[in-house]
């Protein structure tokens, strides 16, 4: 019954940034390029428009942009020996779907990962050995380094426009950045955001405590900005709507304000939307990808036959749609072999509120979805953990990305959970409260993995991805070590009351805490324990790339996007360069 | 690592003035004195301040010909803006430069509260072509893809109420008025808005757009903003 | 942010110790001294709304419960006055009651409470059914819920929000738990949605609303800023996309 199309030269699965990029890189090539996506089209005008878009029930109750999980859920189980269960409605984390994907619906963080985080493991044995990291975390190298990626950090940060102050240009400090930050080649292509006031009340207490606090460099536009595509944007007017919203304003840097209007009108790309692709299909040697399998709305399967296979389908997505396609050996966590599914990690988060008297007004309303000002002194490598006994770290940053009051309206400890006191002590303390944000690294365990669910089915018969993830002992004390300094800044700025809420086991799926997913289909240099290669090419069908934060081998503490625009970019000039002369493995096996 | 002094101070002076503006925004509103504001507006004053009736009219409707603005019932902190950006030269005008220049701070904020307060007189509508409202409708309510522009109201509100206190009513104003200020931001002549977000808009649309969301907006209601379409 | 809430587990942890106890914990709990309450508020389900999902001995539990969660004061309207249960109703007749934005496929097992809802009813069902078993246990005592006193009703609240007792095979916990997840939805949801009405809950906080520009104030620190709301409903376009 299915039906064979004409082939292409590349099939892109998946049309967020990630795909987009690939698919504007080769089509400008020349190579005739589909790109399939599950969900539907949407623009800025008419699907964003205000107010409508500003609806919080709609968008963050009901979760109105995210991947629909009444066809597509995912299981979860804390450990190997408990039954999983689906995740029946999203929460934890927010997964997107429709044309640009988790790119409409994101903040606009923009970090990029540092010199040390891509060769992780090499630093953290040279520089506490062996015995300090311990055998239960299962962190490794990349197989790509900064230095090689800087110059696709910087295109991605130019197509994205990217406000910020740069705190190491070439090596050399630069005042109002952030010191601990790897080389930059040169400044950003747009200045910081604006402040705000919870912002500024930390700087001052930071600042004071010996810390290095700088602005949040971010991908709301700061102010009117033509990209590297030619596309213009606005300025962002800080409306408070952002994460799980579209921009009306044309001010958040997306899909569709930053490259998919010229993707769309290269002659070489087509766009097919309401396309769930349901598998990758491979010849009979299991080497080499010949196109993909999917089925449009009406459930009517079609075999798109492609040279080349681009899986951009989200880092848990990706994961599934190597196991659904039987690409690569599914990881075993009993024996530690295998390789997809491996090194599953996700973002270790704390929040603490300072409660201030009733004559400050935070506003928390005002606020853009990247604003934040923060300290990197707890981050990453950027101090010494000799002493500590964990790896890791979270940055600190006061910020709000909105005053939404479903999702926002807090109360000191204490206060009861509803009746008069309750509502007393929402309206007294709703625009007298700052919020910092502790934002940390994830370290891959042996336990902790994606494979497919032996019993849970989507709306197409497949099976569903099962998560076994639970917060390792190591990312546990880091947390509680990054809260204790977060805490002490919290008492600096002044507040009446501070509230800690450091993360800890048993790890919920009930409970926001960021969409950073990654790993399962990692990157590196050894195929027995790595899925794909430097290039994001897998070691065992040449003609696939995965391009996703499912390649990330562990996750840092910082927002994932800047990273995975660079390694598209590096993936794509490897695709353009090397393998389109000639066809084949990248990295000799 | 030592933390460099200078941003220490500028975090300090950034606090401060926040602070400072704290203070200076809540005790501005309640002090301004409006009696004397419609004293300015009608009289003028001794050093040379032209009274503002003589072409806003008294009732902040002015005179009907779309040269010059209705202030009526426009938030006073946007309207004090207008007049200091006047002072400055931030905004020029031949005629409101040289008026702004000779108003004192308390006459400013005065004359804004004024204005700020009064009811707006309905004018009549203009007449407008089904095709260029509707043009004007789209653009207002819904925003251009293609052209990359959002929708006027998304900041000026639903039914052009504006959004107090920084973002400007345009229910009623006059249609001449606004294409005239479209113009100036298209051509580079007005620069006072918030991050060039106005220039950057008017570029982007042709001189039938423009004439356009003028007329869709003279032909709303101050007082009645638009009602939901459900 | 309801942190004490979250961090606590909920749901099977508790049902698990809950369970032990069973039905002498929930014996316990129930009031014993029925005291000639006086019906003391005035309830604004006295106009004949127009309820699609919920019947009238619905309402009047419903009523009276998130009237406790949300009560008025002084100066600000309780849940009932704000429109919580009308809120509540068209979200139980529509898409979300039926489970339409859940992954709705079993089997149905117990899980953990990081394993979150997996109990077989809809949450339309499953007000149906909870409400069905405190109005029938009601119904056997002196005096109805609506009528107790406030501090009566809190107790029987807070025994329902521990888990003290099941409703039709409903742990008391995972309902009053979702009763009131949606008082503070409907108070605070857009106005369209049947609650929040006349925009009390954000006049009562300082929420804007979704009308929002904030370039030129953000930075003005401590600024406070006094505007009338604005809903979605009164955009131009509301309902046309």
């Amino acid at each position: 019954m299915t039906q064979k199309l004409k082939p292409v030269d590349v099939v892109v699965v998946g049309v967020g940034f990630m795909g987009a990029i690939l698919a504007k890189e080769l089509a400008t090539e020349g190579l005739s390029v589909v790109g399939l996506e599950r969900g539907k089209q949407r623009w800025t005008v008419p699907e964003f428009h205000a107010p409508d878009i500003h609806d919080e029930l709609k968008y963050s109750i009901r979760k109105g942009m995210m991947q629909d999980v009444t066809r597509e859920a995912m299981t979860h189980r804390n450990s190997l020996t408990q039954e999983a269960l689906p995740i029946r409605q999203w929460a934890a984390f927010l997964p997107g779907t429709d044309l640009g994907g988790s790119g409409v619906h994101w903040n606009g963080q923009t970090f990029r990962f540092t010199e040390a985080d891509f060769v992780w493991r090499t630093r953290m044995h040279e520089r506490y050995g062996k015995d300090f990291v311990g055998r239960s975390l299962t962190i490794q190298d990349w197989g790509v380094t900064y230095d090689e990626l800087e110059p696709y950090f910087d295109k991605f940060e130019r197509l994205l426009g990217t406000g910020g102050k740069a705190g190491n240009l070439n090596g050399k400090i630069q005042p109002g950045g952030n010191p601990f930050e790897s080389w930059r080649s040169r400044e950003y292509p747009n200045p910081p955001m604006k402040e705000q006031y919870g912002g500024v009340l930390f700087r001052k207490a930071a600042t004071e405590m010996g810390y290095h606090p700088f602005v949040q460099p971010s991908s709301n536009m700061t102010r009117p900005y033509t990209n590297t595509e030619g596309l213009q944007l606005n300025a962002c007017n800080y409306c408070g709507f952002c994460e799980r919203y579209a921009c009306e304003h044309f001010a958040k840097a997306t899909p569709q304000t930053v490259i998919l209007p010229v993707l769309l009108s290269n002659p070489h790309f087509e766009l097919r939307t309401e396309a769930q692709v349901l598998r990758v299909n491979l010849d009979k040697n299991k080497k080499r990808a010949t196109g993909v399998t999917y089925a449009d709305a009406t459930g009517r399967e079609f075999e798109q036959p492609a040279d080349l296979v681009i899986v951009t389908t989200y880092a848990l997505n990706n994961a599934r749609m190597m196991l659904l396609s039987g690409i690569g050996k599914p990881y075993d966590p009993k024996i530690g072999e295998g390789v997809i599914g491996r090194n599953y990690a996700y973002q270790t988060t704390g929040d603490v509120y300072v409660f201030y008297d009733e004559s400050i007004n935070i506003n928390p309303f005002m606020a853009a979805g990247a604003s934040g000002t923060l300290i990197d002194d707890f981050n990453d490598d950027n101090f010494d953990h000799g002493p500590h006994g964990f790896i890791g770290g979270s940055y600190i940053m006061s910020a709000l990305t909105n005053g939404r009051p479903i999702e926002f309206h807090p109360t000191p400890p204490g206060t009861p959970e509803w009746g008069k006191e309750w509502k007393a002590a929402v309206r007294r303390h709703y625009n007298h409260t700052a919020h910092m944000l502790l934002h940390g690294s994830s370290m891959p365990t042996r336990t902790n993995y994606l494979d497919l669910d032996p019993t849970y089915k989507d709306a197409w018969g497949q099976p569903l991805l099962r998560m076994t993830f639970e917060l390792p002992d190591n990312d546990v004390k880091m947390t509680q070590f990054c809260m204790d300094r977060a805490v002490e800044i919290g008492r600096r700025m002044g507040g009446k009351t501070v509230a800690g809420y450091p993360r800890k086991p048993p790890f919920t799926t009930q409970k926001y805490q960021t969409t950073h997913n990654t790993g399962g289909v990692i990157m590196g240099s050894d195929p027995s324990t790595s899925a794909l290669n430097r290039y994001l090419q897998s070691w065992d069908a040449h003609n696939v790339f995965v391009v996703g934060a499912s390649a990330y081998p562990q996750n840092p503490g910082y927002n994932p996007t800047d990273t995975l625009g660079a390694l598209a970019y590096w993936s794509a000039d490897a695709i353009k360069k090397q393998y389109l002369k000639k066809p084949g493995p990248l990295v000799p096996a | 690592m030592k933390l460099n002094r200078s941003i220490t101070i500028a975090a300090l002076s950034v606090v401060a003035a926040g602070l400072l503006l704290t203070r200076a925004f809540a005790a501005g509103s309640p002090k301004a004195d409006v009696q004397r504001g419609a004293g300015i507006v009608a009289n003028g004053t001794g050093y040379g301040v032209v009274a503002c009736a003589r072409c806003h009219a008294f009732d902040g409707a002015a005179d009907g010909s779309g040269a010059f603005p209705k202030l009526s019932g426009i938030p006073a902190y946007y309207l004090a803006k207008q007049l200091r950006d006047f002072a400055t030269g931030e905004r020029s005008d031949a005629i409101m430069s040289a008026i702004a220049r000779k108003m004192k701070p308390e006459d400013i904020a005065d004359v804004s509260e004024y204005y700020s307060g009064i009811r707006a007189t309905p004018t009549p509508p203009p007449v407008a072509e089904p095709d260029l409202l509707a043009l004007g409708t789209r653009l207002a309510t819904l925003g251009d893809q293609k052209k990359e522009v959002q929708a006027c109201e998304s900041c000026h509100g639903p039914g052009g109420r504006g959004e107090a206190p920084a973002i400007p009513p345009l229910a009623g104003q006059y249609a001449h008025y606004v294409a005239f200020q479209m113009r100036m931001w298209r051509e580079g002549y007005r620069k006072n808005d918030a991050n060039q977000q106005m220039a950057n808009i008017a570029k982007r649309l042709s001189p039938e757009d423009i004439q356009a969301v003028g007329l869709y907006f003279e032909r709303l209601s101050p007082t009645d903003p638009a009602k939901k379409s459900r | 942010m309801k942190k004490d809430k979250e961090e606590q587990g909920s749901r099977r942890d508790f049902l698990r110790s809950a369970f032990a106890v069973g039905l002498t914990a929930a014996t316990a709990v129930i009031p014993t001294d029925r005291l000639q309450a006086v019906p003391t508020k005035k309830q604004s389900t006295d106009k004949a709304a127009p309820f699609v999902f919920f019947r009238p001995d619905e309402v009047e539990f419903v009523s009276a419960a998130v009237d406790r969660f949300i009560p008025p004061d002084e100066e600000w309207p309780g849940a009932v006055d704000a429109g919580v249960v009308e809120y509540i109703d068209q979200q139980m007749a529509g898409k979300w009651g039926s489970a339409g934005y859940m992954y709705w496929h079993g089997p149905f097992k117990e899980g953990t409470p990081s394993q979150g809802y997996q109990l077989p009813f809809t949450p339309a069902e499953l007000f149906r059914r909870a409400i069905a078993a405190i109005n029938q246990y009601f119904s056997a005592q002196a005096t109805a819920f609506p009528q107790l006193t406030a501090d009566k009703q809190d107790e029987y609240l807070r025994m329902l929000l521990a888990n003290g007792t099941t409703l039709n095979g409903v742990p008391s916990k995972v309902f009053a738990d979702f009763l009131l997840q949606h008082t503070i939805e409907g108070f605070f949801a857009d106005p369209i949605y049947g609650g929040n009405k006349d925009m009390v809950a954000w006049r009562m906080v300082g929420f804007p609303g979704p009308y929002a520009d904030y370039y030129e104030l953000i930075d003005q620190y401590g600024i406070k800023l006094d505007r009338e709301p604005v809903s979605i409903g009164q955009g131009a376009h509301h309902g046309a996309s």
